[in-house]
């Protein structure tokens, strides 16, 4: 058993930043292009993110527990299996979708199932370490992350052309609207915080809203480099930070695709192992209940693989939706009311 | 934690052992010639060979280690794999430096091509440039400076790129341009071979390499030719130059005047529903040679730039393509108005005006 295994709220944050930058790592831009419209949906769905996590965060700053199970009792096992079967989705879409970029990019060397397999094995083993392992795990990872953002946004071998930074018009307003959809609905952080938030030590208001911060900076930087160097380009290559680092060379790097299959494969492992983690909470993440998980997440993965489903098929961005506003918003905004008339009750 | 660590790079590095291809079961290709043949394309590859015997007709066939093969196939994607059956090897096109294209392909469209481009694994900062006469030919050219063709030729055009007088041409910038129906003027290398007798080598000595010319390409194929002077207005224009070198009157003789620090700032209006561009050109120049009198140098620089500019003007509202940037400023400034010209781009075009101003200091280091 390792639930009673306490974290700082900026390894959280660490975490929950790792699972998007995963998510943005196997984003595809086509369909959004880049620029401004992009970047204001961004901040538009970022600001309703911070409102949407607030039931989340009183309820963990008021001294709540593990929300699911508060809220439920006894039978609050079933709630948590919920969330398991949610993150057993993420998960598995999260590995298919990598695969998927494995095999557009490396066609010639790539063998979907066995990726999935290795990825997921080694999700399993580290998600046996325990919440604090993959923490302290997260922590490399991040700072993997930003030293190789930094050096391929450094080393870009294009310039800076402001003139691609188009303003808004009538025109884009469609693309702005869904994508701000489509960021809140991957707003799976919630989920996320409402799991994992019984694990901090205290300050889920620093993790999640440091998470906002700190994912806001990303992505916005990351929108900012590819619209001024890459423009247009960046539809053609599909995924938005390998595309940085596609433009990228340097005398003592010529080509950075390897670096950056390294970062992501270990930031795909240990945000699979947080999820198989989760899903493994209800049966208290022991190995065996680790190794189940990570079967499920092997199966999903590889039937979403088969079915050639997108996280932005209007199906998963339904359940993506559903799953982030039930179990990231209103689980959370039910415990909070019941602890806080249990409080009252207490009090009077 | 350790256990972890480990299992996670064992993961990643050695998935790599499984197929992994030695160096010298490799072709690594460093200049990619295409031209047009009945089958299709014929494309000649560049290659270093390590010395041993190479398959497949080498057009340079001296002892030298760089040698050009050629491969005929429908596509670039046949033409590849023509080259890894005559050589056995697989084909690594990662090294590329230079890619040519012959002038036989000027009226040919430039997307499939890009299409190959941008699916392989070639750098999409290489630039690709057209070339008079066959590609096959530019390519296998012997140049003796000790180093291959490619490294030559590609100093070449990033010179001609440096100094002002062509247009970059990455294929990151000819796809973003076709995919934004914009133009893109394309370099066009020439390699000609003066009369050197009876010798069937050829070497430095006599050819003349150099970049004179630039193609104009746009999403719907090759419009025209533009010469070096057209191409440093265009640059100056787009304000893509940091330093030019000018060579200007002085008196009877010319002197040589070198501009540093160039600063493009462009601005633009609607005036009786037609853009007006402003564009105002400051910088610092020196006398490098000819003549002690700056100021009437100074002078005559500044004029020499304002005719430049007006040359790439002239030339962009004849061929009634964007060469400017013109259509990227108006979706930035005069959104409403680009709006109302998406359907007809080249109106606005044609009739946009420029008023350029051009001002130089004294250069001081």
């Amino acid at each position: 058993m390792t639930s009673e295994k306490k974290i700082s709220p900026a390894q959280l944050m660490i975490l929950l930043v790792l699972a998007r930058v995963m998510h943005t790592m196997i984003f595809r831009s086509e369909r959004f292009g880049t620029g401004v419209p992009m970047m204001l949906g961004l901040l538009l769905s970022t600001a309703i993110e911070a409102v949407l996590a607030l039931p989340a965060v009183i309820y963990f700053t008021c001294g709540g527990s593990d929300p699911a199970e508060y809220l439920a009792g006894r039978f609050g096992v079933w709630l948590r299996v919920l969330y398991s079967g949610y993150f057993a989705v993420i998960g598995g879409a999260t590995a298919a979708l990598f695969t998927g970029f494995l095999e557009s990019e490396f066609a010639d060397i790539t063998r979907p199932l066995i990726a999935m397999a290795l990825l997921t094995a080694a999700a399993a083993y580290c998600s046996c370490g325990g919440i604090e392992g993959l923490a302290r795990a997260g922590a490399v990872v991040f700072w993997l992350f930003a030293v190789l953002f930094a050096v391929m946004a450094a080393v870009n071998e294009g310039g800076f052309d402001m003139l691609n930074f188009s303003p808004m018009t009538s025109s884009d307003m469609p693309v702005f609207w869904r994508y701000v959809f489509e960021n809140l609905s991957s707003a799976w952080w919630l989920p996320m915080l409402c799991a994992l938030g019984v694990h901090l030590k205290k300050g889920a208001a620093a993790a999640s809203f440091g998470y906002l911060g700190l994912k806001l900076i990303i992505t916005e930087a990351l929108l900012f480099l590819i619209t001024a160097v890459l423009a247009g380009y960046v539809d053609v290559l599909g995924y938005p930070i390998f595309a940085l680092g596609a433009y990228a060379k340097s005398d003592f790097i010529q080509r950075f695709d390897a670096i950056n299959m390294l970062v992501w494969a270990i930031n795909c492992v240990t945000v699979t192992a947080v999820y198989i983690y989760i899903i493994s909470k209800p049966a208290g993440s022991a190995p065996p209940a680790c190794a189940v998980s990570a079967l499920a997440v092997l199966l999903i993965a590889a039937a979403v693989y088969r079915s050639g489903l997108k996280f932005d098929d209007p199906a998963f961005l339904i359940f993506k939706a559903a799953g982030v506003v039930i179990l990231g918003v209103l689980v959370p905004f039910a415990a909070g009311i019941k602890l806080i008339c249990k409080k009252r009750r207490n009090g009077a | 934690m350790k256990r972890l660590f480990i299992l996670i790079a064992a993961l990643i590095f050695l998935t790599g052992c499984s197929t992994v291809t030695q160096v010298q079961r490799r072709v690594v290709v460093h200049a990619i010639g295409i031209d047009p043949h009945e089958k299709g394309f014929e494309v000649s590859y560049q290659i270093f060979s390590g010395g041993e015997a190479s398959s497949g007709g080498p057009v340079d066939a001296s002892e030298s280690t760089v040698v050009t093969l050629l491969a005929q196939g429908r596509n670039l994607y046949e033409t590849e794999e023509s080259l890894r059956l005559q050589t056995g090897k697989e084909v690594f096109l990662g090294d590329t430096e230079l890619i040519v294209i012959s002038e036989e392909l000027f009226d040919e469209p430039l997307e499939p091509l890009l299409d190959y481009f941008r699916r392989s694994d070639i750098y999409l900062g290489v630039n690709v440039v057209y070339c008079r006469g066959s590609a096959q030919e530019t390519i296998g050219a012997k140049l003796n400076q000790n180093s291959a063709t490619a490294i030559l030729l590609r100093g070449v055009i990033e010179s001609a790129i440096e100094a002002g007088r062509a247009c970059s041409s990455r294929i990151i910038e000819i796809s973003n341009a076709v995919r934004g129906k914009q133009a893109l003027p394309i370099p066009i290398l020439s390699l000609e071979r003066e009369d050197s007798g009876d010798s069937k080598e050829t070497s430095l000595t006599d050819l003349t390499v150099g970049v004179f010319n630039s193609l104009v390409v746009s999403h719907s194929g090759s419009i025209g030719e533009i010469g070096e002077n057209c191409a440093m207005g265009i640059r100056l224009l787009r304000g893509d130059v940091s330093e030019m070198s000018l060579t200007v009157p002085a008196g009877e003789r010319y002197s040589a005047v070198q501009l540093e620090e160039l600063g493009v700032s462009r601005s633009v209006s609607i005036k009786d529903g037609a853009p007006v561009i402003r564009v105002s050109i400051t910088g610092q120049c020196s006398l490098r040679y000819g003549g002690d009198n700056f100021s009437e140098a100074k002078a005559a620089a500044e004029k020499q730039i304002l005719s430049l500019c007006g040359e790439a003007f002239e030339k962009q509202r004849d061929l009634g393509e964007d060469l400017t940037g013109v259509l990227k400023l108006l979706r930035r400034y005069e959104s409403g108005y680009a709006e109302s010209i998406e359907n007809d781009p080249e109106r606005a075009v044609k009739e946009a005006v420029f008023e350029i101003s051009c001002d130089l200091g004294k250069y001081s280091p």
